[in-house]
């Protein structure tokens, strides 16, 4: 379980100030698939930041299954939380073999001595993993990551997200930067490997539908506040058109 | 220039390509693998010949020497890492004034602006006398000393570089220079594999320039001076004729032999009388830009001149 307790996240450039979130709160039970959606500004990127240790609050406390994390930084925090992000050369080494991005997000946790980055076993259980998607990336583990498309790149990087099972996965606008056929393939990638995995998850998507149609539970974010929280038959009752009207208001 | 000059020639650019190759594989390690430009390298070129020749002049073995000199370029490389990492400074900048701070050390170190020590104290010594015994000539003896040493040290790095970037460690310095976001999103402490990267990429120059100033049997406090842009010439031509699929290894041993072919083409030029040597370091300089003007050309020629000559065959 996540919690964020009274989280406000102020920029200050020198010359004047901007406060992005205001005392939020936010609680997420383990295993929850929660929807973030708002307007550009609202502050979903810098939750994000703040939840992944790239941006410490300004005040306020992250509890992960009731420790304190707010003052762990980014690298730290990378055992219990991955990330992917919109744009999909963010999420893979170009210039690595897709085995050898495989392996940095295998090792991810642990300690990274001198032992063998890639061993036998581990290109068997890659290509094990990759075969499940049915998109042939099985048999370009040895081919560089910068030779896959933008849909096939965001897969790899879905995969090696959950690869060692996060406490929490952050799937920031994951779709956004393919066309609505490899999204869309991509979505239900995503909610298998949720769903059969158990991964506590927070996705941030502009597709009004795919927030809804997504996930236990969509949370509307404006002005750095909550000012929508609903899960279950609430939320399957919304329709695009109520949440669209919600975010005009 | 008679076959025996020129073939001396081409001996003694062997020994020089292989003497160098461990700064441009230093190069490779900080310009493209962590896609850095490190200037400490003609620094840390020089501090690792004034302590090698210092300590041998003062009567320590060659060992030691060996030893102590990448141990002083790594600690150079890790000032520029510290100053670029944890000040935030660019990394030019750091580089620069690393080096800079060297200048003043190995004046310091040397207690002089120059240093020389007796051959016999040098590496090649015990290779030279060994190959005398074969009735070798005392001059081919030494230019074969060169490149045994050369080829003896160059193999010892490129398979320690090797096995070391095969390792988890090794591939997160990689992942650090491919994409620092992605690293970081993995856990990986991307500071201190750039501090990793290039107190490893110093090292090894330190150990050339110990290598470098025996065989030139001096060093003084201008043995770094162009020393970058000799390295460099050698990455790229050495880039050029590697293969686009190459392994780690593989490419560590085309850097090494476009070495090989930078000293080879500058021997050539020389000796053949077309240039006098005053004029080395524009054609060092010429061979660099030419070098790095070729996947340019290439491309150019796949685009405008290829397809015409495939219509040609076809027609």
């Amino acid at each position: 379980m996540i919690e964020l307790k009274n989280i406000s996240q102020v920029f200050d450039n020198g010359v004047e100030t901007k406060q992005v979130l205001h005392e939020l709160n936010l609680t997420i039970p383990e295993g929850q698939f929660v929807s973030i959606i708002g307007g550009n500004g609202a502050g979903k990127s810098t939750l994000f930041n703040i939840i992944n240790g790239n941006l410490r609050p300004t005040t306020g406390t992250i509890l992960f299954e009731d420790k304190d994390i707010a003052r762990k930084g980014h690298a730290a925090r990378a055992a219990l939380i991955a990330r992917v992000y919109q744009d999909p050369n963010f999420g893979v080494c170009p210039e690595l073999t897709i085995a050898e991005n495989m392996a940095l997000a295998n090792s991810r946790g642990k300690w990274r001595g001198l032992q063998w980055a890639i061993r036998k076993k581990d290109l068997v259980f890659f290509r094990e993993k990759l075969a499940e998607f049915e998109l042939g990336l099985e048999d370009m583990l040895r081919k560089k990551a910068s030779l896959l498309s933008g849909g096939q790149r965001q897969v790899v990087t879905l995969l090696m997200a959950a690869l060692q099972k996060p406490k929490l996965l952050l799937l920031d606008e994951h779709t956004a930067a393919l066309d609505p056929r490899i999204a869309r393939q991509v979505m239900e990638i995503t909610k298998t490997m949720v769903e059969e995995q158990n991964i506590t998850t927070v996705m941030i998507s502009h597709n009004m539908s795919d927030a809804i149609a997504y996930g236990d539970r969509l949370i509307m974010l404006n002005g750095g506040k909550i000012i929508l929280d609903v899960s279950g038959d609430e939320k399957c009752a919304l329709t695009p058109a109520q949440l669209f009207a919600m975010f005009e208001s | 220039m008679t076959t025996d000059l020129f073939l001396t020639s081409l001996y003694g650019s062997l020994g020089q390509g292989l003497l160098y190759a461990p700064v441009a594989i230093g190069i490779y390690l900080s310009l493209r693998i962590m896609k850095k430009p490190d200037l400490t390298i003609e620094g840390t070129f020089a501090f690792g010949a004034v302590l090698a020749m210092t300590m041998l002049h003062h009567g320590a073995h060659f060992m030691a020497a060996l030893l102590i000199a990448p141990l002083g370029g790594a600690v150079a490389g890790l000032a520029t890492a510290i100053i670029h990492t944890k000040l935030k400074i660019d990394g030019i900048i750091s580089g620069l004034l690393v080096t800079m701070a060297l200048f003043s050390v190995n004046l310091f170190v040397m207690d002089s602006s120059t240093i020389s020590a007796p051959l016999d104290r040098f590496i090649f010594a015990p290779v030279r006398t060994w190959l005398l015994g074969f009735g070798m000539q005392s001059f081919n003896a030494l230019l074969w000393s060169y490149i045994i040493i050369g080829a003896i040290v160059l193999t010892m790095v490129v398979t320690a570089l090797y096995l070391l970037y095969s390792t988890a460690f090794g591939l997160s310095i990689r992942a650090t220079g491919d994409n620092e976001r992605m690293a970081c999103s993995n856990g990986i402490n991307t500071n201190s594999r750039k501090l990793a990267a290039l107190v490893i990429a110093n090292a090894i120059t330190g150990l050339a320039g110990a290598l470098v100033a025996q065989q030139q049997s001096g060093a003084n406090v201008n043995s770094g001076t162009g020393v970058l842009i000799i390295g460099l010439a050698a990455l790229v031509m050495g880039e050029i004729i590697t293969p686009k699929r190459a392994s780690m290894l593989t490419r560590f041993l085309f850097i090494s032999l476009g070495s090989i072919i930078y000293f080879a083409c500058i021997t050539l030029v020389t000796a053949s009388g077309l240039l006098h040597a005053n004029w080395t370091r524009l054609l060092t300089a010429v061979l660099a830009l030419l070098a790095l003007c070729v996947p340019k050309l290439r491309e150019l020629f796949a685009k405008h001149v290829l397809p015409k000559l495939r219509k040609g065959v076809a027609a």
